[in-house]
């Protein structure tokens, strides 16, 4: 399993790139919501993960509330290796 | 079908259509009085690449005028759609607010969204992936502008689309200005967009011999011209604000014009070919509501898309509704400059119309340079501009596949 950094540096490059969200103080404490991510955002940056790690995650999920919560989901489904 | 004249007065208070050059909404224009003809082209690379004659808003850039899209859920057709309507909400003096329940938005689009499904399909058949986009049912519905429209500017009276083929968005307009004139709205948000340069719709349209070839350094779309060979697609937006007059008046907004009359109705006799009859009526319909007469009348932007078929029946149309002063009626049709917009064209010439009106200046027709016989007996205006004539009132014209008829009165103010 990759380490929560490790994952949380990747998702902040998502952020930056795909949602265009400034990631400076972005940490795993902050509020999905108040980074103005809904959850249609949190599905298309889990459906980003999915098509560039190569990995499938299963259809139904619990939204997490925290940028802590969207890495433990993320950790959890990510394969070890970059592909 | 006649129509009482409607109970409120509905004016014109802010402006503003996507310039596919970048420029802006009066440049634009400026282009289009001294007879701009568009040679764009559009390269496809879906599969094998081809290229048609059309207009690109190539340096559109939505992110340098407005700031990121206010979500990821916004495709190329409602961006082009939030750009302009933005901008003519700013030009009407008018700001984001919390909840307006006496504002609305009613937009215009026939091809909406369609990106959305082609990356979808284009994901399973070319990339082999097994899922689409989970913003995709959220790009692909075709109210998803007026959506984010009525989202970011605190819209809370109807938020109603029109799909109305080439009429969608000057329907849209019509039905904004009845529900200001009903007293259903104070305020209304109207125009339309789209961006159907996509490989499916592009191949559905060459399929009926009805495109207009690759310039070749000629002008491809050429409306009422003897060499005329079919319409040119384009993508692009406008958008107008509505306004009830005394609202208007007593907030101090800079008035454009009024918007008078609107014919709608129906040929329900093909899909396809233009009905003469249906068209007489829906000016009829249109200079009735406006309580004008036709000799008020000092400008027409036809509808006008250079096939074959249709330039004919339009002139016909409006040579039984105007009579004999149709040999002096100034008329153009302004897609030789901008193409063919689909859902978005009749935005685009109502406020070619409201610009003419404002400026008493009448564009030409881009291209014209023998008319057709069968396409004569109006004042066309080729070459440059007419201007200082004096103009009170104009008319826009969109007749669509379907049978639906659309026409816009408006009046100097």
């Amino acid at each position: 399993m990759r380490s929560e950094q490790e994952v949380l540096v990747i998702l902040k490059e998502f952020l930056k790139n795909r949602l265009d969200i400034e990631t400076g103080d972005v940490g795993l404490d902050t509020e999905l919501a108040s980074l103005g991510i809904d959850s249609l955002m949190q599905m298309e940056l889990v459906f980003d993960f999915e098509d560039k790690f190569g990995f499938q995650m299963p259809d139904v999920q619990e939204s997490p509330q925290t940028v802590g919560g969207l890495v433990a989901l993320l950790q959890t489904h990510l394969p070890a290796q970059a592909q | 079908m006649r129509k009482e004249p409607a109970k409120r007065r509905v004016v014109v208070t802010g402006l503003s259509i996507v310039d596919p050059i970048g420029e802006g909404t009066r440049p634009f224009f400026e282009r289009l009085l001294q007879g701009f003809g568009h040679q764009g082209v559009h390269q496809n690379t879906m599969t094998n690449p081809f290229s048609i004659a059309a207009v690109v808003c190539e340096p559109f850039d939505y992110k340098s005028r407005w700031g990121k899209p206010p979500h990821p859920a916004t495709d190329r057709y409602t961006q082009l759609g939030l750009y302009a309507a933005l901008e003519a909400w700013e030009h009407a003096g008018l700001s984001a607010v919390e909840h307006d329940p006496e504002a609305g938005v009613m937009w215009g689009t026939a091809l909406g969204g369609m990106k959305a499904y082609e990356d979808g399909l284009h994901r399973h058949w070319f990339q082999d992936k097994a899922r689409a986009s989970p913003l995709a049912v959220v790009q692909g519905m075709n109210n998803s502008c007026a959506s984010h429209l009525a989202i970011q500017l605190g819209l809370g009276n109807a938020c109603l689309t029109y799909s109305v083929a080439c009429a969608s968005a000057s329907n849209a307009i019509g039905e904004g200005f009845r529900r200001i004139a009903d007293g259903y709205a104070n305020r209304m948000l109207v125009g339309g967009s789209d961006a159907p340069l996509l490989y499916g719709v592009i191949k559905a349209w060459q399929g009926m011999r009805v495109l207009a070839g690759v310039p070749d350094g000629e002008a491809a779309c050429r409306p009422f011209d003897q060499t005329r060979h079919g319409l040119m697609l384009g993508e692009g937006a406008a958008a107008l604000v509505l306004e009830d007059y005394d609202t208007a008046l007593a907030r101090g907004a800079p008035i454009l014009a009024e918007l008078a009359g609107y014919g709608v109705n129906c040929d329900h006799d093909n899909l396809v070919r233009p009905s003469h009859t249906g068209q007489v009526l829906a000016m009829q319909a249109a200079l009735h509501e406006s309580g004008l007469a036709p000799q008020d009348i000092g400008y027409i932007n036809a509808h006008g898309t250079a096939t074959l078929e249709g330039d004919p029946i339009e002139i016909g149309a409006i040579r039984e509704v105007f009579g004999s002063l149709a040999e002096a009626l100034p008329v153009s049709a302004t897609k030789g400059s901008h193409g063919h917009m689909m859902g978005a064209t009749g935005a685009v010439e109502a406020a070619i119309s409201i610009l003419a009106l404002t400026q008493d200046a009448l564009p030409p027709t881009a291209n014209l340079l023998n008319v057709d016989p069968a396409c004569e007996g109006v004042r066309h205006i080729t070459g440059q501009a007419l201007r200082q004539t004096g103009l009170k009132a104009a008319m826009s014209n969109s007749f669509a596949f379907g049978g639906s008829n659309a026409v816009l009165v408006f009046k100097a103010i």
